[in-house]
């Protein structure tokens, strides 16, 4: 109550049901896009190294590729680029339901669900990563 | 909310250049998603045993499998191009429509030629 009249009094431009609501600006904001700007450069280039690694092993029999892939610097390389990209696909299908899925409880589902999915995948591929380079 | 006809502009909406680039970014963004899921589950292959790895390589380099590598590999180029794109109206640059347009032309090129460049170096050490 005490905050609704200091709003009401120092903000008489905003209307009294955006004073009840308490909606407004909350003093920071950036630190999300920044991050999303931040893992876009990071994933142009882990992806740009990765592609290179990848393609490096075609026409290689598997065995070999296991045993390249299980080498330090590929191995991390591999898990780096897991954590990073999988952080960013979140960030960007987040974007993208938010735009798009207009039914809230359906938005948090998938909001929800591609976590829970990319979280999963990406710390079983980062624990198969360093299985692959301790016993190759 | 009423339901009440909507006026029918998006069906006699010619879609311009930019607007479609942009619109692809997010269907590339979507399609490569799903890739690097997969790419995640190869990986989780890779040190879970020879045979899983064997079997998802196996589906991964059949025709289908092929076509799907292809299409992440253009998806990758275009989301990448336009990335960087978006990486300098980030920083203010390039908002005037002929830079726009001409920027959305490069990554529409770039990710053509190299899809195709990419490929043909693939084929050939195949």
């Amino acid at each position: 109550m005490v905050r609704v009249m200091k709003a009401t009094s120092s903000s008489s431009r905003r209307s009294s049901l955006a004073v009840a609501r308490g909606l407004g600006s909350a003093g920071s904001g950036t630190e999300v896009w920044f991050t999303q700007r931040i893992t876009w450069a990071l994933t142009i280039i882990l992806s740009i190294m990765v592609v290179f690694l990848m393609v490096n092993q075609v026409g290689n029999p598997l065995p070999d590729i296991k045993s390249e892939l299980s080498g330090f610097w590929s191995s991390l390389l591999l898990i780096v680029f897991v954590a990073v990209t999988f952080y960013h696909y979140v960030l960007e299908l987040t974007e993208v339901i938010e735009d798009y899925v207009h039914n809230r409880p359906l938005e948090l589902l998938l909001l929800l669900m591609i976590r829970l999915g990319f979280a999963v995948v990406g710390l079983a591929a980062i624990v198969m990563i360093l299985r692959n380079f301790l016993s190759p | 909310m009423a339901q009440r006809p909507l006026s029918p502009h998006l069906s006699v909406y010619k879609l311009p250049l930019l607007p479609l680039v942009s619109i692809i970014t997010r269907i590339c963004a979507v399609a490569l998603s799903i890739g690097i899921l997969v790419f995640g589950i190869w990986l989780i292959s890779l040190g879970y045993s020879s045979d899983s790895l064997a079997f998802l390589t196996e589906i991964l380099v059949s025709p289908v499998g092929v076509v799907l590598l292809v299409g992440w590999t253009f998806a990758f180029m275009w989301h990448s191009a336009n990335g960087v794109r978006h990486l300098f109206w980030d920083a203010g640059h390039g908002f005037s429509l002929t830079v726009a347009e001409r920027s959305g032309y490069a990554v529409i090129i770039f990710s053509v030629i190299g899809t195709s460049i990419l490929w043909s170096y693939i084929w050939s050490a195949l």
